[in-house]
């Protein structure tokens, strides 16, 4: 998560940040770029990882993602602020990335990811791990697989979650929870077979 | 606590969700049970795994640059009267 979310949310808390985004939204519909700047840099990581890690490479995330922000400054006229704007923006991102998955999916694996893999875990047996845990992923249904992404690799709080998720904090926790119950039998399970 | 109340708490003490009580009675149970704290291990393992596994999703500086000055540019352009920020009015202010 961005470091000026994160400082700006422990320093004010989650009503004060709402208090300011708004002052920021008005800023904005009053013709201010520093508002757009302000806006963009607390909002690009969150918007960028639900993107990278629902499409699955970089290039369609960085894609969704300009097109979202470009979609909600653009309207950002006719936003009345009846819900956080973040949520207004998390909503269009979600509309964009199942737009974008409809589409046919040419990339796998990124070329970065292989490397990472490389660099990182020399031993074979860190590199079957790191596969056997992708595979496990790929087995979550996608609602647990991205609360478990947002909240455990993003570590973002499931309130944050639940907002990009769309679904109530109580889902959002529940999701998360049956995520790593079935990560850890599935684990489990593949490891054991994996050392017979 | 028993084994059937303890294991649909065990992903919560992970992230340290649980009330302060309940996190104290389930600890007290994996003390005693070898079963629970087997799965319990597991969990974390299966966290620690996650985390080693799949990096976390973080745009690159040229992306992030490129793209809120072409956002920009486009504000700027459909706001005639708007002033762009210079570089160093785009950090956050705090208080």
């Amino acid at each position: 998560m961005s470091d000026y979310l994160d400082v700006h949310r422990k320093q004010n808390g989650d009503r004060l940040h709402a208090d300011y985004e708004r002052r920021l939204v008005a800023r904005l519909q009053s013709g201010e770029g520093e508002a757009l700047s302000i806006l963009f840099e607390l909002y690009l990581d969150q918007v960028f990882a639900y993107a990278r890690h629902l499409l699955g490479n970089r290039e369609d995330a960085e894609e969704v993602s300009t097109e979202a922000f470009m979609r909600a400054f653009e309207k950002a006229g006719s936003f009345r602020g009846d819900a956080p704007f973040r949520s207004w923006l998390f909503s269009i991102t979600r509309n964009l990335c199942l737009d974008r998955m409809r589409q046919p999916k040419l990339l796998l694996m990124e070329p970065e990811d292989l490397e990472r893999a490389d660099v990182r875990e020399s031993a074979s047996q860190q590199i079957d791990t790191s596969i056997i845990v992708r595979q496990a992923l790929e087995t979550l249904p996608e609602d647990q697989r991205m609360a478990l992404l947002l909240c455990d690799v993003e570590e973002w709080n499931a309130g944050e979650a639940a907002l990009m998720l769309d679904r109530s904090l109580a889902a959002t926790k529940s999701l998360l929870y049956r995520a790593r119950r079935a990560m850890r039998d599935t684990l489990m399970e593949m490891l054991k077979e994996e050392g017979d | 606590m028993r084994c059937e109340s303890a294991k649909p708490l065990l992903e919560l003490h992970l992230d340290g969700s649980l009330p302060e009580v309940l996190a104290r009675q389930l600890e007290v149970h994996l003390l005693r049970c070898a079963e629970c704290a087997h799965v319990m291990r597991a969990a974390e393992q299966a966290l620690s795994q996650l985390k080693a596994a799949v990096p976390r999703a973080e745009s690159s500086a040229s992306y992030r640059e490129r793209t809120q000055a072409r956002l920009l540019e486009k504000f700027v352009s459909e706001h005639p009267i708007a002033l762009a920020p210079s570089p160093g009015q785009w950090k956050l202010p705090l208080q």
